[in-house]
């Protein structure tokens, strides 16, 4: 078990997140291109949790694991089942007046983490995200 | 996240100093809204001094330019540090927006006529 803290779920709290993440991860040889990528892939699953789910206990628990090689964050809200692995990639090969604006965030997160995993857990959403320190 | 804006004719240089996120994404929109609205065609957006991206801050971009497709005009990113730029670039931003070393370079080769 790592360390885990509770969030309200606001757009507010994702500066609040962010920081507790930093802290957990400073003492980790963390370079700044891979910080960049775990803050965004952070940022666009709380985001996406705040605007789209309906839920029981508007709170998000984000859990810090990490050994000599990975970060292993958990993200875990209360709202209706939400995968976010099944959400279909935005076609980014089509011209700027068909391109649809939405959508880039769930896209973002798959291509920054070196790992992601979702399972719903009784009444609760986790995506548990694996970034690898030494790429 | 700070935005300075200087205006030459029509064209416009923002520069932006920060993150654009989730919550300073609005400014960005709002700013590039009123210079636009105000006439501008050529938008500079300098890059140079911001440390993050988002997906909310991608998404001002790809509306400007969509807006831009009605309206007329045009948009440049000056100056993208190498972290910023590989978010871009996973979006496909480089396909329709050219990126500049630097704001003085872009000055130079973008706004042209200005």
């Amino acid at each position: 078990m790592g360390l885990s803290k509770t969030f309200p779920a606001t757009l507010e709290a994702i500066t609040d997140i962010k920081d507790y993440i930093l802290e957990n991860i400073g003492k980790l040889n963390v370079n700044k291109n891979k910080q960049t990528k775990i803050m965004l892939a952070v940022e666009e699953l709380v985001v996406n949790i705040i605007n789209y789910a309906n839920m029981k206990k508007p709170e998000i628990v984000i859990e810090v694991n990490k050994d000599s090689y990975r970060l292993i964050l958990k993200i875990i809200d209360y709202g209706e089942p939400f995968n976010p692995l099944e959400v279909e990639d935005p076609d980014i090969s089509l011209g700027i007046e068909e391109r649809k604006i939405g959508g880039l965030g769930i896209f973002l997160v798959k291509k920054v983490v070196d790992e992601i995993y979702y399972k719903r857990e009784d009444d609760k959403n986790c995506v548990i995200l694996i970034f690898n320190l030494n790429s | 996240m700070n935005i300075k804006v200087e205006r030459i004719d029509n064209c416009a240089i923002l520069y932006i100093e920060g993150e654009i996120d989730s919550i300073t994404s609005k400014d960005l929109e709002e700013e590039i809204n009123v210079i636009m609205d105000n006439g501008v065609k050529k938008i500079i957006l300098g890059f140079e001094r911001v440390t993050y991206i988002s997906s909310a801050g991608i998404r001002v971009v790809f509306m400007t330019l969509q807006k831009m497709l009605k309206t007329g005009g045009s948009l440049a990113i000056a100056g993208s540090t190498p972290d910023v730029k590989e978010i871009l670039e996973i979006v496909g931003l480089q396909n329709f927006v050219n990126f500049y070393k630097d704001i003085t370079d872009a000055k130079k080769s973008f706004f042209g006529e200005c």
